[in-house]
């Protein structure tokens, strides 16, 4: 992602984050007691800004020495003040000098969020450290969420937000039923407290869905400021969002000069507006290299399209911005479009700067929507990826909005389609076959061959082809090129599939399983995180068996059918005269699976398992 | 003031700071790099004028056109000290979008000097603004990376970056050095390069080593001088020039010994008072490791006398004297190797393994330098009575011991006539006698320890004894129930030979092997029960007890992990039941390590309709898998680290009304002169024994014969994918 987004910074947040050196000592670390207290000013020049005041207490109960470390993080629209700590055994109050650097996040190039943080040795005898400091955020839009699970387990956290009289502050709670502790809310007229006790700690999983989709935590939203018998409308509706947005974006100065020549040229032979379209969104894909930048102002404001034009190179909102340029200047009405995708839980009935992560461009076509993501390299015209599936979106209307969603079609769009016709060799199997992709499955293999160095692709694609596996012979000469948009992705090959015979001269088990999809993919039981897919996944695979001659199907394995909210699992068996067509199919619904699904994933899965190495048994006549 | 709004102050000072000390680095950088401009990207260097590649490489992600490294040791003549400057220049012509992906981010270090410029299919240069260039904390490219500084990096998107682009980029480094420097590198990298050149010039007050092998050119001296600190062209610089071009990129293969096969050049820079310094003749094509080993002896004399005082206090003479001279050889060794880690752990954690409680070393794991490894031992055989020899050797990766260039190359060792028996540098667990990696095979040079630095002192050649894949052996016995569909194990696994020295640290991880050695050397039997003892005695334990029991069951419970995950790599595990070191190996070369385990599953019986399979090939755990290319060809030898023996002994009681099926199917025989897989099949009632023995019988397999060791790969490869069908009788 590349939008500017404070729920980015959530997996360090925001009541405490502690790194911590030894996973033993970590276990014997707990937070005693944590207050946030929430409040709201206005400064010198009669703007409102936001302090978070903290005051966290820990105990360290184990018998080593441990050194831990606290980190706090801040931007360019927050400061961190009066940071102090008391500790030792009488407790003694000192001043912290802590180290600050930048923090870089995986995936962004460029970001304005930074780290502070310091040191402190827990001892046997000196077990107690109280911290205390405020962070101050002096634009009241950028206001952090707050979450309440933190690295180390938690006795008592309180979170008091109190609201002045000339501030109209909404609080948004989610996922509030997502957990086990309860969390109590005591509102009064102006202030509002949060506590709950014997908090977990956060854990941190491969795969897992992000901290917002899972974790309670309050988003605060300011919608008004009241001063006298004046109001200020901030983000009072999604009105008010769209507004911010619209004055950043009409602050960019774009200048489309200099791809005036390209986009006539990218057009001139399209018969139709909607090759026009294509042209250019897929220059754009093409060309244009996706670097993320979240600095400052730019983490919310696309760069102008001619220096996304002239580097090459540019974020979403860059790429976003340049093809709504292009677009327009070939005579479309092409829109900016801002998004949140499946990476966050939310909807614009929160108008929050906290709902969008993402922008996209909105083709108007003939009195239909078309999303072009270009960042989403090989992505076909109107197909879209996973990750915006089902997502609200908000459009640029000039000065009112637009406020629809992406539709939402499961695995369907983004399948595995496997077809093969084999025989019976005697210790394995020799056939033809051939793979289709959509969607998401297309565009992440066109991504891994074209990232690939010329003469490394071939070898790519023939492993990719045999599933990996060396049991598979492919015999395959040729791989998509780049222009393999708007066309079925199709690989065709012969295949031979060793070792999945055993021949015991009057009987032969032959096991037709190819690919072993969630083959042996349980999830360990003491893991308490959700688990996400990339994106919603539908594999469909159809073997077919051809019996040969004097020979009789003497067993066949039974179906298996699981269906369930979250997820389908079918194997089917089915003989028509000699052949017998073995049929997977496989769709993990939405691509998130939640710790109370777990059990029976795991039962589920083994089940699959166990299929998957079950075979066909046949007699000589 | 206010004392808030004082910290407020520094704390916005501190950010303001920073950022300040941002743009001074950046600014400071443009300079320097402005400074070196003219001398690396000079117009006059014609070199640098190709722009195309060889039709021959357009399937290439992206062509070294052109590179230059210029590396010098200079020498300050004001304060009298030595630096090193080195200056990389490349014009990379990328030919596709991943090499686009590759090179899309220019990084830089801001002490350094460094430029970057896009030259365009059409011939427009352009320049990389490197003002806009961010800090980053996040990972770096091996390419930007050197050995100098560690500071942060700097990073820059390199914009309107398309194919046929053509980037030229360069990066300066300096550094002052008190260490000798050694550099073993090959002439051609993943990228193919047209043309490159790699100069070194060395200032007075240093000492050259230079050397190329497997066909690299060879470095000429260009009398004209180098430059030196002020940039001056001097005659008394020495300037040695390498020319080459047409270097495809280097094409990886398994087991690929790199430093013989590819064009590479060895080169070490040592001071003037650094070990193996030179003032006389200054400059050397090789380094004689024998001059290496009489240096070594005599340099560190001091240090073999104050080490060979600690080892004389963990022996007992009395007791050593009256042994024969094998156990001599092996206590005195063994004594040596305790001395030696008790230096380096703590005095702390030493008194807690004396005591019986064990504490995790996985973090102290060292090496003796052979120099004071052979110095001493040869002392200490002397005063106990055992004559020696020293010898010198090369691991067999870096080539010939004539065309040794650097003192990594060279590992001292000692021959005790009596015994037979070569005796190398000891890790934490090398066994007396138990040889080290690489060097099995090779040519050796040996003196007599009293001939070394006499006149009359000749050196012999010898051949030190090969690899034996008799003696390099894996042997796990296992033990498999059926019941339902669970499989249970119990498997008694050892290793022999130089697998010890592989396995050692996975496996002795915690310091037991140290208490045994502390007990064999003191002559105690019963120190293991010590810390029962001391559980026993203190009801209350004090908290330095509390403490170190805490530590205790913490590292025994991850040692069990550890043990499990090693498990894992080979086993299904479902539930790991219990493991022992029944043996540490440790002792002498013939000692095996040997660990017992157990564990569950139930991934290895599936349903076969109304049968049973039993996925008995993967009971031999994971073999190599070769991709199709390796299959089809082999451009150069495999050289593996030992010849060696894998056997699995596995016996399998089925239940009761169970018969298997398809045991034929079991029994493999490949056999060449390379290797071996022979698996074979009995059944005694209602117990089957399976056998394997995968074998290498060399360590180095040449191309040629790279196909039979294929047939043995493949024959283990099938192997581990047999299924018994088990029916009902």
């Amino acid at each position: 992602m590349n939008f500017k987004n404070p729920l980015l910074r959530i997996g360090f947040i925001i009541l405490t984050f502690c790194y911590v050196s030894s996973s033993s000592s970590q276990e014997d670390l707990i937070i005693t007691e944590s207050n946030l207290n929430v409040s709201f000013d206005l400064d010198s020049n009669l703007d409102p800004v936001a302090s978070y005041s903290y005051h966290i207490c820990y105990e360290y109960n184990g018998v080593i020495d441990y050194s831990f470390s606290k980190a706090i993080f801040f931007d360019n629209n927050s400061e961190i003040k009066n940071l102090v700590k008391r500790s030792g055994k009488k407790m003694k109050k000192a001043k912290i000098k802590p180290v600050i650097s930048d923090y870089q996040s995986e995936g962004i190039f460029h970001s304005d969020l930074k780290l502070m943080y310091f040191e402190h040795l827990f001892k046997e005898s000196e077990n107690r450290l109280c911290i205390e400091y405020t962070k101050e955020i002096n634009d009241i839009r950028f206001i952090d969420p707050i979450y309440f699970h933190d690295v180390c387990e938690s006795n008592i956290i309180k979170v008091n937000i109190t609201v002045p009289k000339w501030l109209d502050l909404k609080t948004v709670e989610i996922n509030f039923n997502k957990t086990d502790q309860k969390i109590k809310i005591v509102k009064n007229k102006r202030k509002t407290e949060y506590s709950l006790s014997n908090i977990p700690k956060a854990f941190t999983d491969r795969y897992e869905p992000s901290r917002s989709c899972v974790y309670p935590h309050i988003i605060l939203v300011p919608q008004k400021i009241r001063q006298g018998s004046d109001q200020i409308d901030i983000f009072s509706d999604v009105g008010d969002l769209y507004g911010w947005y619209s004055d950043l974006v009409s602050s960019v100065s774009n200048n489309t000069q200099k791809f005036e020549e390209l986009v006539s040229e990218l057009t001139k032979n399209k018969t139709s507006d909607l090759e026009k379209v294509k042209s250019i969104y897929y220059w754009v894909q093409d060309n244009i290299r996706y670097v993320a930048f979240e600095y400052g102002i730019m983490g919310f404001k696309p760069e102008d399209c001619q220096s996304v034009f002239g580097n090459k190179f540019g974020d979403c909102k860059g790429m976003a911005n340049l093809t709504k340029e292009m677009l327009k200047l070939a005579g479309f009405d092409a829109r900016l479009t801002w998004i949140g995708t499946t990476d966050l839980p939310y909807n614009y009935n929160i108008p929050s700067l906290v709902v969008d992560n993402h922008m996209i461009c909105t083709v108007f076509l003939d009195k239909e929507k078309y999303y072009l993501d270009p960042t989403e390299k090989y992505g076909d015209f109107g197909k879209n990826a996973g990750r915006l599936q089902g997502k609200q979106v908000l459009i640029e209307d000039q000065s009112n909005y637009i406020i629809d969603s992406i539709p939402f079609n499961g695995g369907k769009d983004h399948s595995y389609l496997f077809t093969g016709n084999f025989d019976l060799n005697i210790d394995q199997l020799v056939g033809e076959a051939e793979i289709k992709l959509t969607g998401d499955q297309k565009t992440n293999v066109l991504n891994s061959i074209f990232s690939m160095a010329q003469n490394d692709r071939m070898d790519f694609v023939r492993n990719f082809t045999a599933s990996f596996d060396k049991n598979y012979e492919v015999d395959i000469d040729t791989y998509p090129n780049e222009d393999y948009r708007d066309k079925n992705f199709l690989l065709e090959f012969e295949m031979i599939k060793k070792n999945s015979v055993i021949n015991l001269e009057n009987e032969v088990y032959v096991n037709l399983e190819i690919g072993n999809e969630f083959g042996g993919y349980s999830i360990d039981e003491d893991r308490i995180t959700p688990i996400k897919t990339s994106s919603p996944v539908f594999i469909k695979k159809v073997i077919t068996l051809n019996i040969p001659n004097a020979w009789k199907i003497n067993y066949i394995p039974e179906n298996l059918q699981i269906a369930n909210e979250n997820y389908r699992l079918n194997l089917n068996f089915k003989q028509i005269d000699s052949t017998i067509t073995y049929t997977k199919t496989i769709e993990i619904v939405n691509g998130i699976l939640m710790p109370k699904d777990f059990d029976k994933w795991n039962s589920d899965i083994k089940q699959l398992s166990e299929k998957y190495e079950d075979t066909i048994i046949l007699e000589k006549m | 003031m206010n004392k808030l709004v004082i910290l407020f102050l520094l704390l916005s000072c501190t950010l303001s700071a920073q950022k300040k000390r941002s743009d001074k680095e950046l600014k400071k950088f443009e300079e320097k790099s402005l400074k070196y401009f003219k001398t690396v990207f000079g117009e006059d260097d014609k070199s640098f004028n190709i722009s195309k590649a060889p039709n021959k490489w357009k399937d290439k992600a992206a062509v070294v056109l052109f590179q230059k490294i210029h590396i010098a040791f200079l020498r300050n003549t004001f304060t009298d000290k030595n630096s090193t400057r080195g200056i990389i220049r490349k014009k990379i012509l990328l030919q596709d979008k991943s090499a686009i992906e590759d090179f899309a981010e220019y990084f830089f270090q801001p002490s350094d000097a460094g430029g970057i410029k896009i030259i365009k299919a059409n011939g427009e240069k352009l320049t990389v603004d490197l003002k806009k260039a961010i800090k980053v904390e996040t990972e770096v490219p091996d390419r930007y990376k050197d050995d100098f500084h560690s500071e942060n990096f700097y990073k820059i998107a390199i914009p309107n970056l398309e194919v046929g682009d053509i980037i030229d980029y360069f990066k300066v480094f300096t550094q002052d050095y008190s260490n000798n420097i050694e550099l073993i590198a090959t002439l051609n990298s993943s990228i193919p390069i047209l043309s490159q050149q790699i100069i070194f010039d060395v200032d007075k007050h240093w000492t050259f080593y230079y050397n190329s092998i497997n066909d690299a050119p060879e470095f000429v001296q260009d009398k004209k001088g180098g430059i030196d600190l002020k940039g001056r062209r001097r005659k008394i610089v020495k300037r040695f020039v390498l020319n080459d071009s047409n270097r495809p990129a280097e094409q990886k293969e398994r087991w690929k010994p790199r430093f013989k096969t590819e064009p590479c050049i060895k080169i070490m820079a040592i001071q003037q008072n650094g070990f193996m310094a030179n003032k006389k003749e200054p400059i050397q094509k090789t380094l004689d490791p024998k001059d290496v080993l009489k240096s070594g002896i005599s340099t560190f004399k001091l240090y073999i006398q104050s080490f060979q005082k600690n080892v004389e206090n963990e022996l007992d003479g009395k007791s050593i004297k009256k042994m024969n001279a094998q156990n001599r050889v092996e206590t005195i060794y063994r004594g040596m190797r305790l001395a030696f880690l008790k230096l380096n752990i703590s005095k702390e954690n030493l008194n807690l393994i004396e005591d019986g409680f064990t504490e995790s070393l996985s973090h102290y794991y060292y090496e003796i330098r052979s120099e004071i490894f052979a110095g001493t031992f040869v002392k200490l055989l002397d005063k106990y009575e055992l004559d020696s020899d020293y010898v010198i050797a090369t691991p067999k990766y870096y080539g010939t011991l004539d065309e040794v260039t650097t003192l990594k190359e060279i590992i001292f060792g000692v021959y005790v006539p009596e015994t037979k028996e070569y005796y190398w540098p000891f890790d934490n667990y090398l066994s007396p006698g138990s040889s080290i990696e690489g060097i099995d095979g090779t040519k050796a040079l040996t003196i007599h320890q009293e001939k070394l630095g006499r006149r009359k002192g000749v050196f012999q050649n010898v051949d030190l004894p090969k690899s034996d894949y008799k003696k390099n052996i894996i042997t796990n016995n296992i033990d498999v129930s059926i019941e339902d569909k669970t499989t249970s194990f119990a498997c008694n696994l050892t290793f022999e030979g130089s697998f010890k020295k592989s396995y050692s640290p996975k496996i002795l991880y915690h310091t037991e092997y140290m208490l045994d050695e502390i007990l064999f050397l003191k002559n105690k039997k019963d120190g293991k029960s010590l810390l029962d003892k001391k559980k026993k005695k203190k009801k209350n334990p004090n908290k330095q007890l509390k403490k170190t029991l805490k530590s205790y069951d913490e590292l025994n419970d991850d040692k069990s992990e550890i043990i499990e995950n090693f498990i894992s790599e080979d086993f299904k595990v479902d539930k790991f039941e219990t493991y022992s070191i029944n043996k540490n190996g440790v002792e002498n070369k013939s000692s095996p390590l040997e660990l017992s385990y157990s564990f569950s599953s139930d991934q290895y019986i599936t349903k076969a309709g109304p049968n049973l399979f039993l996925n008995i090939g993967e009971l031999i755990g994971g073999q190599v898998e070769l991709s199709d290319t390796e299959l089809e060809k082999r451009r150069y030898s495999a050289e593996l680290n030992f010849a060696k023996s894998i056997v699995n002994n596995i016996n399998i009681t089925l239940p009761e009304g169970l018969i298997a099926h398809g045991l034929e199917d079991l029994k493999i025989n490949v056999d060449n002169s390379i290797g071996s897989f022979i698996s074979t099949v009995t059944q005694e009632g209602q117990t089957l024994k399976i056998s394997t023995s995968k074998i290498y019988k060399n360590e180095i397999v040449s191309a040629e014969e790279w196909s039979n060791l294929v047939k043995m790969l493949e024959a283990a490869y099938d192997f581990t994918q047999k299924k018994l069908v088990l029916k009902q009788k």
